[in-house]
């Protein structure tokens, strides 16, 4: 900037200095200012508590595996936990109306862990694209005796006489990020590139 | 050469490089990356997301150093860094957790999950900032207002290892997926565009807090200059310009539209894909354009020789 500028600047504070009352003003702003702080930081310590204890709450919920949650059935009993596992091929199957009256999916399959098969009945909202074979899910509910109604049997399924009641189902996404280009290098690489 | 703004020549030529980047970032990101095989379109917002949380956590933690060096050295220009640091960390971690909710719909299947040991303690690091600036907004003894928010600074910056590892600690009981990018887990092109997102978004955020702390630096003057806070609303109130509030009345609108748009059936995600990186792109504009517009105000209240940042304060106006 240019000394006349610099000057040009100056002239403008001072120009505007002039226009400006410099009387005291009010005080009745700062303290409403000061008010609004002080209320908005009792605010975050209140939210800060409220978060800590759902996610205490939450965090009490048991998360099983599927093999877990299968050898402590008995201890588990009707109690709601969190069933973690992959859906198998060949398993998934929808009941269209079976939720109709809440206008919720019901679906059933089975889920594997370790070797291990849960079968699961679903009852909830519409899960995300994700939910396919292969593609570990969280669900919540707990374990009941016998089918569900209407279900005769899991395709692929434990059908060990108990199934899992859920009504939350997540699905776990890995942290893996590939794409077809990969896969199609691969393939050239096996195949050879003549 | 007297400033008559919060920008420079740095801050212009810096800027200028920034939307180069950007521009490359965004082609990246949507035309020259392949589509996830599991996620498809929707892992677009991946390169929006993760560099959103590198930006939060590295603006966090120079503003925990900054706060240990203040408690230790009493440093006004560490104390003013610190401030400036956690408002630019809070825009960043707001828009880390909205862009990691739009992402959770289509993937997980919910928006949000309490169980979520990573997610829930980044709503607290979110509050923690928060707070933070509430606090220093309180009014009283500025030195001890300093003091106590330095403390709160040091104390909220644990909370990041543990939003960090958590993934690690709790890999089977918690829905958030592991590290992706130091574990190799991404590749080509959507690594690129990764990165491209990670230097862009430190890029804004340097940007952001350059301006940021200056403007820091001129509301001190203006207390050192005796003309206080009151001076600048009536000057506001003369020219009509109500302390940059019209760049923020952009916020509701950005929002709104980002929650219509995610809700839309196009194909493919798209409505969630452009919704996330709507809501990011939207508010960085907004609050740089605030920013602009309240450093050129501000540097017009102070006088002359007040208006380099760079200078000493002199100690009647330090505390």
């Amino acid at each position: 900037m240019s000394a006349q500028n610099a000057d040009d600047v100056g002239d403008a504070y001072e120009a505007d200095a002039e226009l400006s009352d410099l009387t005291p003003r009010s005080r009745e702003a700062a303290p409403r200012r000061g008010a609004i702080a002080t209320l908005l930081t009792g605010a975050v310590v209140l939210a800060l508590g409220a978060v800590v204890v759902i996610f205490l709450r939450n965090a009490s919920l048991s998360v099983y595996e599927a093999d877990q949650a299968v050898a402590n059935r008995t201890e588990l009993g009707t109690d709601r936990f969190r069933l973690i596992g992959s859906p198998v091929e060949g398993s998934i199957v929808s009941y269209e109306g079976a939720g109709a009256e809440t206008g919720e999916e019901a679906i059933a399959f089975t889920v594997v862990f370790a070797g291990v098969n849960a079968d699961v009945f679903f009852v909830g909202p519409e899960p995300s694209e994700l939910f396919v074979p292969g593609v570990p899910v969280f669900l919540e509910g707990n374990w009941e005796q016998g089918t569900p109604p209407g279900v005769d049997g899991f395709a692929n399924g434990a059908n060990d006489g108990y199934y899992f009641l859920g009504d939350e189902l997540r699905v776990k996404h890995d942290n893996d990020y590939r794409n077809d280009n990969e896969e199609r290098l691969n393939d050239a690489e096996v195949g050879g590139l003549q | 050469m007297i400033p008559n703004s919060t920008a420079s020549r740095f801050t212009r030529l810096f800027g200028t490089g920034l939307l180069v980047i950007i521009a490359f970032w965004l082609l990246f990101a949507f035309f020259w990356s392949d589509p996830d095989d599991t996620q498809g379109e929707v892992v677009r917002l991946f390169y929006v997301h993760v560099p959103s949380a590198l930006g939060t956590y590295t603006a966090f933690i120079v503003c925990g150093l900054a706060s240990a060096f203040y408690l230790w050295k009493k440093s006004e220009f560490a104390d003013l860094l610190a401030h400036a640091a956690a408002e630019v960390g809070v825009v960043f971690c707001v828009l880390m957790l909205a862009t990691g909710s739009i992402w959770g719909r289509p993937t997980w299947g919910t928006y949000w999950d309490w169980g979520d040991v990573r997610l829930v303690t980044s709503l607290v690091l979110l509050l923690l900032f928060v707070g933070y600036l509430a606090l220093r907004a309180v009014p009283g003894d500025s030195g001890q207002r300093s003091k106590q928010a330095s403390i709160v600074a040091l104390v909220a910056l644990l909370d990041i290892p543990l939003i960090n590892r958590s993934v690690e600690w709790f890999e089977n009981k918690t829905l958030h997926q592991k590290g992706t990018v130091l574990l190799g887990k991404i590749e080509d092109f959507n690594l690129f565009a990764t990165f491209l997102g990670v230097v862009a978004m430190t890029g804004i955020m340097v940007w952001l807090m350059v301006h940021r702390f200056r403007i820091a630096w001129l509301r001190r003057q203006l207390l050192t200059t005796g003309l206080d806070q009151a001076l600048l609303e009536r000057r506001a109130e003369a020219t009509g310009d109500v302390g940059g509030a019209t760049a923020y009345n952009g916020f509701a609108p950005a929002i709104a539209a980002a929650l219509a748009f995610q809700q839309t059936d196009i194909p493919g995600n798209w409505g969630y894909i452009f919704a996330g990186w709507g809501l990011s792109l939207t508010v960085l504009a907004l609050y740089g354009l605030f920013l602009v517009r309240e450093g050129r105000r501000l540097t017009q209240a102070v006088p002359p020789e007040r208006r380099r940042w760079t200078t000493t304060p002199t100690d009647e106006g330090s505390r």
